[in-house]
Order: structure tokens, then C-alpha cells, then sequence
């Protein structure tokens, strides 16, 4: 998919990602708190474009906590991105991104990603889904 | 103007495509029994107690799940539903252990059949899983060994291949919302292609010690197109923060 397009249709899907709830397959609420929003500016530091889900390093301050640290991001698992025109290619470390998510539920910089807005405006959806949560 | 014409003649041009899609009839089976081999996008279902419409797993449209029946629980399903439901529950999924049979068709990936006239192959992308279902006319055997996926066996009811599936360890849930099931569980699909697009899979689950009456969920696959294939998934591979406690990278430390 040419990388305009890939970014119109992906910026279609994520206004809703930051109400959204998230039902992620690897019971996402034992891991992540949904109550604690992360916002971090930063650099990427390190992409591994791993199962069960990708992994993103972002140097920056969460706007949210106000912590400056190396934050990890997961995402959806490389098959699910890849179906959304979203490949290893797409994130590259260097990038200037603003990466929304929810927080670790140890306390740790690491969250579970939501969406990325790069430095030229294209937002990627990169959670693993967009799933109600059980009743 | 010529833009608009333009753009409703390519909708209607999609339309037509996509209807004839859809409106061939199945393919058959050198048996003459219809062919279910494809990939296919079916639903996201996190919770069978829950309707789905409209929308496929992998990006289709006129996936669902249409749930029948009530989910009433016994005391010991019960129990085990709240014993599931506590913050700090244990996901064997996220241990990457087997999904089980019915929380395997949930996921956020497609699947794919392989028929032959003696057998039903499913292959799951999720944890890239396979199963078998004889359909040369066996019975179910009465001793099964317990398995996290069940035995299956299929037969031929007209064009509908009524695939029962029994024989589990009980360890496994429905779906991710943590509908328990017990070793009772015992699952009867019944599948038909009603044209060449479209896949009917009815589900009934029956389990008397965790539930007081069967639960239905009829759904609806959409065919993937022509080229679409399985990926490859591995669980085990980056589990960073499994169980809730995350470890650092080497760029975090």
C-alpha cells in the first residue's frame, strides 16, 4: 500500500484508540493499567519487530507522569500490522514520534502502545485491537 | 461531476465483482460434498456472550456471531467465573499454552481449512495450531484421552458437515472475557458454504457441570482474497512483560 494511502487509512481507525477499550489476546488488563495514560515525545531508540507482539524503545518525557526515560511500547504482533499495512519499515529507530498508550501496571516505563504520530503527522494505530471489554 | 460519475461507476463495478464473488456456488469435494478449503476471516470474538456484526477479524466486512441461548452457570461454573475474574488471573494464553478449541476461532487472525474427502484440516494462525477431523465415518471414541483441543470427528448431514468435538482438559477458556469451561465440554459445529464466499459455522456448547443449558453462537466467515495466505505466528518469542511484571531491555538499562 503506497505510504500516503497506508496513512490515510490507518489515521481512519484511530480516532477512537484513546477511548476505546482494549481487549488485547494476552489478557492485556493483568499487564497494563487502561487508567493511566501515557504520552510520550521522543526519539526511537530501538524497534524489535517480534511475536507475540512488537516492541518499540522511545527516549522522551511522558507528558502524563512527567518521567524522562527510554519507555518500551508494545504492539499487535507483526501478522496483525502486517494486514494493516504496517511493516518493520514503518517505525525506524531515529524517527521523531508522540506515542499514546497505557501504563505498566509494575510501575516500570513500559506501556502498551495505542497509536504513534510521527513528526510529519501520519498516525499508525498500533494496539493490538480494537475490542469492547467484557461486561 | 465526471469525478462523482466515475467514482459511483467503481462502486458499482466493485459491487458487481464483489457479488460474483459471492453468488458462485461452493466448490465441491471429489465426493460431492462442499469444499471449505480457503482462508478465511472470521469474527473477533472475546466474549461468546456477546454479538458481533459487520466487522471480520482481518480487515472483511460481513463477519458475525449471533449468540442463542442463555448462559446460566451451575455453582461450579460459576465459582470457577469468579475465580477467573479476579484482577491478578492467570492467562495461560499469555504462558503461551494452547488457546483451546472455541477461544482458537476468536482471534484477532484468520484461519484456514484443508478438506479432503476423509478429513477436515483447521489451521489457526493464532500460535499457527492445527487440527484434524476425520470425516470417513468414525465414531468418537468413548475413552479420550483429554486434550487441550479436544478430538473431533465429522459427519455429513446433506451438504452440512456436523463436526463433534469432545474430549478436553478442561484447562482452556471460551473466550478471552474467561468463560470457563470444564473436561464436560462437548462442541457441535455445524458448517455449510452457502455460496462460494461465505462459510456458516453454528456452534452449540454444551457443559452440564459449568452450565445449566447449551449456548449457541451461529457465525458468519467471509472468504479472504484470492493470494491471502496464514502468517506466521510465535508465541513465546517476546514476552516482555508476562504476568504483569516487565523486564528491561538493554536500551532501558
Amino acid at each position: 500500500m503506497p505510504r500516503k494511502l497506508c496513512a490515510v487509512v490507518l489515521a481512519a481507525s484511530l480516532g477512537s484508540f484513546v477511548v476505546t477499550p482494549v481487549l488485547a489476546h494476552h489478557s492485556e488488563a493483568a499487564e497494563y493499567d487502561a487508567t493511566k495514560p501515557v504520552r510520550v515525545s521522543g526519539v526511537v531508540r530501538k524497534v524489535e519487530w517480534t511475536n507475540p507482539h512488537i516492541w518499540f524503545y522511545v527516549e522522551g518525557k511522558d507528558e502524563v507522569s512527567g518521567l524522562a526515560a527510554v519507555w518500551g511500547f508494545s504492539g499487535a504482533a507483526p501478522n496483525g500490522l502486517r494486514r494493516r499495512g504496517i511493516t518493520k519499515d514503518t517505525l525506524k529507530v531515529g524517527d521523531m514520534v508522540k506515542v499514546q498508550g497505557i501504563r505498566a501496571k509494575d510501575g516500570s516505563p513500559n506501556a502498551a502502545s495505542r497509536g504513534v504520530t510521527f513528526s510529519d503527522g501520519r498516525q499508525v494505530f498500533t494496539a493490538s485491537e480494537q475490542t469492547p471489554a467484557p461486561k | 461531476m465526471a469525478r462523482i460519475l466515475s467514482v459511483a461507476a467503481l462502486s458499482v463495478l466493485a459491487a458487481v465483482v464483489i457479488s460474483a464473488q459471492t453468488s458462485k456456488p461452493a466448490p465441491r469435494l471429489s465426493n460431492g460434498k462442499p469444499d471449505f478449503t480457503g482462508v478465511w476471516d472470521h469474527p473477533r470474538v472475546a466474549d461468546i456472550s456477546a454479538n458481533v456484526k459487520g466487522a471480520c477479524a482481518s480487515g472483511g466486512r460481513g463477519c458475525s456471531s449471533v449468540v442463542s441461548g442463555e448462559l446460566l452457570f451451575t455453582p461450579a461454573g460459576k465459582a470457577e467465573w469468579d475465580k477467573n475474574n479476579k484482577p491478578t488471573t492467570y492467562d495461560y494464553g499469555a504462558h503461551c499454552q494452547p488457546w483451546g478449541f472455541v477461544r482458537s476461532y476468536n482471534t484477532p487472525y484468520p484461519h484456514a481449512y484443508v478438506h479432503h474427502p476423509d478429513r477436515l484440516v483447521i489451521m489457526w494462525e493464532q500460535d499457527n495450531r492445527f487440527h484434524v477431523v476425520p470425516t470417513d465415518g468414525r465414531e468418537l471414541p468413548k475413552d479420550l484421552e483429554p486434550s487441550w483441543m479436544g478430538t473431533s470427528v465429522g459427519k455429513w448431514e446433506g451438504d452440512t458437515l456436523v463436526v463433534t468435538t469432545a474430549g478436553f482438559n478442561g484447562r482452556t477458556w471460551l473466550d478471552t472475557a474467561q468463560h470457563p469451561h470444564s473436561d464436560a465440554l462437548r462442541l457441535t459445529i455445524r458448517m455449510t458454504r452457502p455460496d462460494y464466499g461465505h462459510l456458516t459455522w453454528d456452534l452449540t456448547m454444551e457443559d452440564p457441570k459449568f452450565y445449566q443449558k447449551p449456548i449457541r453462537n451461529t457465525r458468519t466467515f467471509v472468504l479472504m482474497e484470492k493470494g491471502a495466505e496464514l502468517y506466521e505466528y510465535s508465541c513465546s518469542e517476546n514476552n516482555r512483560c508476562e504476568g504483569g511484571k516487565c523486564t528491561a531491555a538493554d536500551v532501558q538499562k
